[in-house]
């Protein structure tokens, strides 16, 4: 085979080089005639003379891309659009394989593309490790002095767990004997067999899904206006409708703008991409929108059972427990036995989702602090939350932050801090949070921040909407009148 | 008893959060031997930063 005809070789997609290069390049959004130039530089590094093997010809061009004195080629967790891959030789999991694809589909080279949900690797065995020494502590603790131990102090320096079900990208090479495996961003650069490699949920992805997935991480990482956002998320499901993720996406920012319609499709949009794929990812989505608090609790359980370390879920099953307390609390008094022992398993399991936090190498334990500031107020010493939330640097100070601080502190500051970092062009959800809380503050501290005239401009915007009206009660509750 | 969606919807903050885990794995690794030499690799690029 010549050339040229390989470059014009489909795939089973009938996809070519030339078409899987130009679908990289729009969804990467970058510029054609730079990532050529820098593609074709590249590409003039690999020798004609090859392997035969696909799998070690694949091997061979990966140590070519990683040779510091050749390709010099990184990882690099939020590089991800083509044309910075190829000028700055850095990419994740996504954009490396998919140039390394590109190499060989130049070249005629087969190979798969596959997609792994929660991969099951050295990290994964660590958080096997830190949960089982957390556990231990915390019993050697309870047993000492009979009290649950402290918040910690900060995040560890040493990360070593991911504590996320994060999905992963691979190239795979059918063999006589098996299938062969090769990762871009392990260091080794070798090829590795599937038996030595497993995972929560894999399936098999083409060129088009890899760009879709691109165009999502884009919309996740970039900075980004919401309509930009909701156009490349819609962009990607374009490419590939069952890129779930996106639809969780989508939601997120429905509910940010009371957005029924958008919120229903890709609910039920999502539920229909996870039909063969219920990991515990989607049980944890599912918890998340899920109205009742006892089947939220049943989908979160399921998504422990699965994955013991998710980070998240730990959270979000200490918040239900939280709220379990605070019932029993209501109805039997701090005293009761059932109160005491609700308020114990609500402490440890925040305590563990903390500490998984920080040793974790992709969730931030301020962040966490952040999110559940006022649940963590509730069960543990508030004045600690406090101080645990002023250690948090500057940088990190967004919206939500000095909302919590209002919510605990009733902190006129904190709210006119809030109200810069909400920035010129907040969701309808963030501005009616906002003025939520500047009208009981108000009340308390006889100022006049709350804005009538624009909270019912919002409250007119989106009377019909359900979300809205579901939260306007929500807030009615808590005393909120338009005037 | 508030249902969880409620709260989420309130804790917007959440909302842009679940967007940034929108991203593929960073990275994977063969050995804990790899895995240790990365972590390190990032405090010293975090301390880097901090100075």
């Amino acid at each position: 085979m010549n050339e040229s005809s390989k470059r014009e070789k489909q795939d089973v997609q009938g996809e070519t080089f030339e078409s899987s290069l130009e679908r990289l390049i729009h969804a990467s959004g970058s510029r054609a005639e730079k990532v050529r130039e820098l593609y074709e530089k590249l590409s003039a590094l690999i020798p004609k003379e090859l392997p035969h093997d696909p799998s070690e010809a694949a091997e061979e061009i990966n140590s070519i891309l990683q040779d510091p004195e050749s390709g010099g080629f990184e990882y690099e967790d939020r590089i991800i659009e083509i044309e910075e891959v190829l000028e700055k030789k850095r990419g994740n999991c996504a954009s490396l394989p998919l140039l390394l694809g590109l190499l060989l589909k130049e070249r005629g080279i087969p190979f798969n593309l596959s997609l792994f949900v929660n991969p099951k690797d050295p990290a994964y065995e660590e958080e096997k490790n830190v949960l089982r020494d957390i556990e231990r502590t915390i019993q050697e603790i309870l047993n000492e002095c009979d009290s649950v131990p402290s918040l910690p102090e900060g995040p560890e320096e040493v990360r070593l767990i991911r504590a996320y079900p994060m999905e992963h990208m691979l190239l795979s090479f059918k063999q006589p004997d098996g299938e062969l495996l090769l990762d871009p961003t392990i260091e080794d650069g070798e090829l590795f067999h599937t038996e030595d490699f497993s995972s929560e949920f894999r399936t098999e992805i083409d060129f088009i899904k890899g760009a879709s997935l691109i165009m999502r991480e884009r919309a996740a990482i970039k900075k980004l206006s919401s309509e930009e956002r909701k156009k490349l998320l819609l962009e990607s499901l374009s490419l590939w409708p069952e890129n779930r993720e996106s639809y969780a996406a989508l939601m997120a920012i429905a509910v940010s703008e009371f957005d029924d319609a958008l919120f229903e499709s890709s609910k039920e949009a999502y539920k229909n991409a996870s039909k063969d794929n219920q990991d515990s990812r989607y049980f944890y989505t599912m918890a998340l929108w899920e109205e009742s608090d006892e089947k939220a609790l049943e989908y979160i359980k399921k998504a422990l059972k699965l994955y013991k370390t998710f980070g998240d879920a730990r959270a979000f099953k200490a918040r239900l427990l939280s709220k379990e307390y605070e019932d029993i609390l209501k109805e039997y008094g701090e005293n009761d036995t059932r109160a005491k022992q609700a308020l114990r398993k609500t402490q440890v399991e925040f305590l563990v989702a903390a500490i998984l936090h920080t040793h974790s190498m992709h969730l931030s334990y301020n962040s966490f602090l952040i999110e559940n500031a006022i649940s963590l107020a509730k069960v543990f010493d508030k004045e600690e939350i406090y101080n645990a939330l002023l250690a948090i640097p500057e940088s990190e100070r967004d919206m939500e932050y000095h909302m919590a601080l209002v919510a605990l502190r009733n902190s006129e500051a904190d709210l006119l801090m809030a109200r810069k970092k909400m920035g010129d062009s907040p969701s309808p959800l963030k501005e009616m949070h906002w003025l939520l809380e500047a009208q009981r503050l108000d009340k308390i501290n006889g100022k006049s921040y709350y804005d009538a005239t624009r909270a019912m401009k919002l409250y007119e915007a989106h009377l019909q909407s359900t979300t809205f009206r579901e939260m306007r009660e929500r807030w009615k509750d808590q005393g909120w009148s338009l005037r | 008893m508030e249902r969880p969606r409620m709260e989420l919807k309130m804790n917007f903050g959440v909302n842009d959060r679940l967007e940034q885990r929108m991203v593929l794995s960073p990275k994977i690794f063969r050995t804990r031997e790899e895995l240790v030499r990365y972590a390190e690799e990032q405090r010293a690029k975090r301390k880097e930063v901090k100075e």
